[in-house]
């Protein structure tokens, strides 16, 4: 069953046509891996399946439902939920405060105007709660900006599941970590992956062929092939679409 | 927090400058003004720069109704408090879905609109000359005990009393969960609405909130003068509430606006003795506003994050 | 109906040349927001400061007009880089709205000297128009005045100067591209700071020039310089940020709304302009010729 489904997206950008005609479907509690070449569409087709950005063409499916049209917080209401590939979070506030915002949120609490937010042990208890299924804790109270990249990149995770999606979309969770860290990422994925559809662009092979149950193979702006790992591993096409760059499919 | 009230409670009996009571009293108003523009200005992040628009309403408001409706106390002064939420409400609609300089460009660009009204609308608002002669009636419950405003020291104490309460109100707001939203707008507007909230609708809120403090202020000064004028509703006065708010740090601290309304109120007082002793020696008379002027580029060029912002450790501006 | 021509063609006329001065203001403005990203409250004073020196050169000095003309933008360009130099280049690169606080400032302050210096003072003054357009000529059955038209050619040929710089030569071709992408600027390796000042003061001296020309037909007050940067602001809006025809365009429209109106119901004119920007900015969200800049981050 298809949680996610689009028909024709297109989205152009003055003369450049970033996202050519997509159609595509993500099968609920499957973990889909998006590869392909830098400038492929990849993070586009992110932003316009969560209402940042609106496609020219084509439609977008949640559930049956036809999201095209909303706006990020009602996406997000919906149940699709994003982290970036350049990190975005609050750098300011403190990793405690970073989640809270997330939690808050999601319990509803946000219109409160004249209660004090501190009295909310709803929210409080949840933050600490995820806080240390992240492994983060003893780090609560440190400004997000001073926190270590690696600590960085699982807060971004973290912050966008605080929303309590069903499906979670990650822009190059991994980039810029080190293989340690990647390893950490990709078993955090794994694991989460059963409790929730996953989409995620990565640019590790090893990743992607370890933790992908399908893979979408992006080339400028389309869909240059899908299928399961080994599939994809064998196809002629893809290999040449990654010719002379950083990917090993072997 | 408590001891800036204290310390406002006791002005009047300061050796010197207790006697200037109505100073005190517009210290009082534009801290109010100052402390509600703070929920967009210094939380939200938000640079309205036609919130002086909605101080005029509210004062306008007040007097109109007085005039023409019901010569009261509470009913234009309440009803201040709606016309600068309703204005600002509006406008707010408008603003709210843009960024950045567009935003700051329309904000100064209703302000002008309402200006203009107020100043040929002559029906309504006296026009050039505007509304006088409204005057402080006593409060309280007829037959059983009355107050009576129109002293200067009575009136001092009626506006130390809703000044509290409005401040109270204001920290309640900042330190709610609306209060860290609108913080989490200012900080990252995208991943706020990323984690599901209606970031437009916060926007609004907070431009609106800030309109009500707005008005209430415009209503209490329109008392304090007796009369409303439309160089209230100019971009200057404008000008004046974001100043005040850099200047005493309220990016940085809830404070910051009281301390930056006092330091503004006094100093313009103050240096306009100076200037009319000064003009003696010199042989020209030194402008107010260049002495104003040149105040808000040092403050923008040196001090951008206001007096609390030096002392205190956080550094944050609006300019990053 | 003869009548209602004569008055109609008179009131268009007067928009016409006011929307033209406007337009010089405009091109100035929009330059330096759209180059540098600065909302240049203090342009409007420069345009005043324009207005007092040619008053002054012609009142205190007895100099001929065009000299005025060539010495007051001049001066007015050489007050803006200073104040480029010593103030507003501390902005670039941060948030807009920074130099928007600081402009205010300096234009406050600024105004304020103007209402200070001795001879100038609070009070307005008239400047004269040159003997030789002095008066009004007759055209078929309507009379206009003489110096209006002049006027009018003269904003025209500015305009017109101005056009040919930014399309003709290196450094124009630069500051057009640059209006929309300093970074590009940066990429072709052209000295940056220098544009900039260069920028700053071309936008200066047209702002000082338009004071000039504008002088003999608006009053020469202290808050002349208020009372045009609304204006500037709308159009600039209303045309495009950066745009060059975006300003041309919207300065005569905001010209020629104000006087129009006037002839239906004068108490409108100072907001019309707003209105129409209003409904430019529904339709078209940049302005009638506006791209997509830095300032909508």
């Amino acid at each position: 069953m298809a949680i996610l489904g689009t028909e024709g997206l297109t989205k152009n950008f003055g003369g450049l046509r970033a996202v050519n005609s997509v159609s595509l479907a993500l099968e609920e509690g499957k973990l889909t891996s998006i590869i392909g070449p830098n400038g492929a569409g990849k993070t586009t087709l992110f932003n316009l399946l969560t209402g940042l950005i609106k496609p020219d063409q084509g439609r977008i499916l949640f559930k049956g439902e036809d999201i095209t049209r909303l706006r990020i917080h009602q996406i997000v209401r919906k149940g699709i939920s994003r982290s970036f590939q350049i990190l975005n979070l609050f750098n300011e506030l403190t990793l405690f405060e970073n989640v809270w915002l997330g939690v808050q949120a999601q319990q509803g609490h946000g219109p409160e105007l004249l209660s004090d937010a501190e009295k909310f042990t709803s929210i409080k208890e949840e933050t600490l709660r995820v806080i240390k299924e992240t492994g983060l804790s003893g780090k609560d109270d440190t400004p997000v900006k001073l926190l270590s990249y690696g600590d960085r990149r699982i807060l971004e995770i973290t912050i966008s599941l605080t929303t309590k999606p069903s499906l979670l979309l990650l822009d190059e969770p991994t980039s810029g970590l080190m293989s340690e860290d990647r390893k950490r990422i990709s078993e955090f994925m794994k694991r989460i992956s059963s409790q929730l559809t996953l989409a995620v662009v990565e640019h590790d092979m090893d990743v992607v062929m370890s933790i992908s149950d399908h893979i979408i193979v992006m080339a400028q702006g389309g869909i240059l092939a899908q299928g399961t790992p080994n599939e994809i591993r064998g196809n002629e096409k893809v290999q040449e679409a990654y010719l002379g760059g950083q990917y090993c499919l072997a | 927090m408590t001891w800036v009230f204290i310390l406002f409670f006791f002005f009047p009996k300061f050796p010197l400058i207790g006697r200037y009571l109505s100073l005190g009293t517009e210290v009082m108003i534009w801290s109010l003004f100052a402390v509600g523009f703070n929920i967009l200005l210094g939380y939200t992040g938000l640079t309205s720069f036609g919130h002086g628009a909605y101080f005029g309403i509210g004062a306008y408001t007040a007097g109109i109704i007085f005039l023409r409706v019901y010569p009261g106390l509470w009913v234009p002064l309440l009803l201040s408090i709606v016309g600068g939420a309703l204005f600002a409400g509006l406008v707010g609609l408008i603003v709210s879905k843009k960024r950045g300089i567009y935003f700051s460009l329309l904000t100064i660009a209703f302000g002008q609109v309402f200006y203009f009204i107020a100043f040929r609308w002559e029906e309504l608002t006296g026009g050039e000359t505007g509304l006088s002669r409204i005057d402080r009636l006593p409060i309280g419950i007829p037959d059983l005990f009355q107050i009576k405003l129109s002293t200067p020291m009575n009136y001092y104490y009626f506006c130390w009393a809703i000044f509290l309460i409005a401040t109270l109100i204001a920290w309640k707001i900042v330190h709610s969960p609306f209060g860290r939203v609108i913080r989490a707008i200012r900080e990252n507007e995208v991943r706020a609405a990323y984690l599901g909230y209606n970031t437009y609708l916060y926007k609004w809120a907070s431009f609106t909130l800030s309109g009500a403090f707005a008005g209430l202020a415009g209503g209490l000064y329109t008392f304090l003068i007796n009369s409303a004028f439309a160089t209230v509703l100019d971009w200057t006065q404008s000008g004046n509430v974001v100043m005040m708010n850099l200047l005493g740090g309220g990016l940085v601290n809830f404070f910051g606006p009281i301390l930056g309304a006092s330091i503004f109120i006094a100093s313009r007082d103050l240096l306009s003795a100076y200037i009319g002793r000064s003009a003696a020696y010199l042989h020209f008379e030194i402008d107010w506003l260049f002495i104003y002027g040149l105040m808000f580029v040092f403050v923008i060029l040196f001090i951008p994050s206001g007096i609390l912002g030096l002392i205190g450790r956080k550094k944050r501006t609006i300019l990053k | 109906m003869e009548e209602f021509i004569a008055e109609f063609s008179s009131f268009a006329t007067i928009g016409l040349v006011n929307g033209l001065i406007y337009a010089v203001v405009a091109l100035g403005f929009t330059l330096i927001l759209g180059v540098m990203q600065v909302i240049n409250f203090s342009h409007g004073v420069l345009f005043a400061f324009g207005a007092y020196f040619a008053f002054t050169l012609q009142r205190y000095f007895n100099l001929p007009f065009w000299v005025g003309l060539i010495v007051a933008p001049l001066l007015v360009g050489i007050i803006g880089l200073i104040l480029e130099r010593v103030a507003i280049r501390r902005t670039y690169g941060g948030n807009p709205l920074f130099g928007l606080l600081l402009t205010f400032g300096i234009a406050t302050a600024l105004e304020a000297v103007i209402r200070m210096v001795p001879i100038w003072g609070k009070i307005g003054y008239s400047v004269k128009a040159p003997e030789f357009v002095a008066g009004s000529i007759e055209l078929g059955f309507m009379t206009y005045s003489k110096y209006r038209l002049f006027l009018a050619l003269l904003a025209i040929l500015i305009i017109f100067l101005t056009w040919l710089f930014l399309e003709k030569t290196p450094y124009g071709g630069i500051i057009k591209a640059g209006a929309y992408d300093s970074e590009m600027i940066m990429a072709l390796g052209k000295n940056l700071p220098r544009l900039r000042m260069l920028v700053f003061g071309i936008g200066s001296i047209l702002a000082g020039i338009a004071g000039v020309i504008a002088a003999p037909i608006f009053s020469v007050k202290p808050g002349m310089g208020t009372d045009i940067l609304m204006p500037a602001f709308i159009i600039v809006v209303l045309g495009g940020i950066g745009s060059f025809w975006g300003s041309v365009i919207g300065g005569l429209i905001v010209g020629m709304s104000k006087s129009m109106i006037v002839m239906v119901f004068p108490r409108a004119e100072d907001i019309i302009p707003y209105v129409i920007m209003a409904l430019i900015l529904i339709f078209r969200q940049r302005g009638l010729m506006g791209e997509k800049s830095v300032l909508e981050a």
